[in-house]
């Protein structure tokens, strides 16, 4: 079910490939310049999931949309947390 | 020996594999150090990234109207216009910083990648 | 290599001769022979690549403030490793932005929000597509995972990514649920590796 008779080159660049977003994209980050644009990426996730479900439970009135922006929020499916723990 | 990594593609679908993982790995940092500029451009891919999620959602609700008849033709004309130069402004800014759409993806669940 | 203790956790850390690392293929086959070496041990909290200090002390005050945290981490990671299991969607969730004839400006406002709304359906339709795959995979090795991370289709990109953390033991039988999952589905290009350390659990830490 799988890898004969196939280009090496290609199996090659996939394994690396798969490694790398492995290495270079995952893992616990404790120092300075990346901490800014990974934990600032973080950052905004979570704002935006709050963002987006604070706005789901605002009062339409008092946004006198008459109800168009939580109908709007409902064509975008809402976050549930942002990671399994 | 099971854990041995072992890696295992359905068969004729190597190459396609290949072709999406390389495009993922083509966006992932090619130096990491701490020099000062990759610390700006940290910061404006914050900035960045931040407007075209409100762009984003402001495109939906443009669209929802539209497709929902609300709007007369003036009103989508006008609405059209606004959200396309402001979509050429950000393109403008994406240039500016050197960053492209990959490097202003963030992960959000099931909303899926920004574009 | 070498093994710095650091208020009661281990880190596995190299000399770069006070260089910045430039990631390239082998250093990065490095970080992960470092890393798997520890997973033959217990399971580590994988760092990812690149992570320099300029000493020991500099390493200690990272990682004291964080100690809690990656103490909680590392219990709940005890005994685990992760697979990847990567999906292509199928030909007909697919539809590129040239079906839609979007070549230069668009003429209008009104066709300006025309052609957004068109590629808005398109993600909307593989965003259901992915969410569908999903639960095919999840369906198929949902007693074998303690906990998931998704990632959906990267702009112009039908490939989506679910890391799965699995007791150690659960290896094989993991392989053959997907192995299973191909069978039933054959229109999915399945793609799976594995084990890994928890890369994609460790990042929510400190």
């Amino acid at each position: 079910m799988s890898k004969h008779a196939l280009d090496p080159r290609d199996e090659e660049g996939l394994v690396l490939s798969d490694l790398l977003s492995h290495v270079l994209d995952k893992g616990v980050v404790i120092t300075g310049d990346v901490i800014i644009s990974v934990a600032g990426v973080d950052l905004i996730a979570i704002s935006l999931s709050l963002l987006i479900t604070g706005l789901e439970t605002v009062d339409r009135r008092n946004l006198g949309l008459s109800g168009r922006l939580p109908q709007v929020l409902g064509d975008l499916p809402i976050l549930p947390p942002l990671r399994t723990p | 020996m099971s854990d041995e990594p072992v890696t295992d593609v359905s068969p004729g679908a190597v190459a396609e594999f290949e072709r999406e993982l390389r495009e993922i790995a083509r966006a992932l940092p090619e130096r990491i150090d701490a020099d000062p500029e990759r610390v700006d451009q940290g910061l404006a891919r914050l900035v960045l990234t931040l407007i075209e999620v409100l762009r984003k959602v402001l495109e939906h609700q443009a669209v929802r109207r539209m497709d929902g008849g609300s709007l007369s033709d003036e009103e989508v004309e006008r609405l059209g216009l606004a959200l396309l130069r402001l979509s050429e402004r950000m393109d403008e800014l994406k240039r500016l910083f050197g960053l492209d759409d990959e490097d202003l993806e963030i992960d959000l669940g099931p909303l899926g990648r920004l574009r | 290599m070498r093994a710095v203790d650091v208020g009661g956790l281990r880190a596995w850390v190299s000399d770069t001769g006070g260089s910045a690392v430039t990631p390239s293929p082998e250093r990065a086959r490095s970080h992960d022979r470092v890393v798997r070496a520890a997973l033959e041990l217990a399971t580590p909290l994988p760092a990812r690549f690149g992570q320099v200090v300029s000493d020991e002390a500099a390493l200690e005050a990272l990682v004291e403030p964080r100690r809690a945290a990656f103490s909680a981490a590392l219990e709940r990671l005890a005994g685990m490793v992760e697979m990847t299991v990567r999906v292509i969607l199928p030909a007909h969730a697919r539809e590129g932005p040239a079906l839609t004839g979007q070549e230069g400006r668009a003429a209008s406002g009104r066709e300006y929000l025309e052609r957004v709304a068109v590629t808005q359906r398109q993600e909307r339709n593989l965003l259901a597509e992915a969410g569908i795959v999903r639960e095919h995979i999840r369906s198929a090795v949902r007693e074998l995972v303690r906990a998931e991370a998704f990632a959906g289709a990267a702009a112009g990109s039908s490939m989506i990514t679910v890391s799965h953390l699995i007791p150690r033991g659960h290896i094989e039988h993991y392989r053959r649920a997907i192995g299973a999952l191909r069978e039933d589905q054959p229109s999915l290009a399945i793609m799976v590796s594995g084990p890994w350390a928890p890369y994609s659990f460790a990042e929510a830490i400190g």
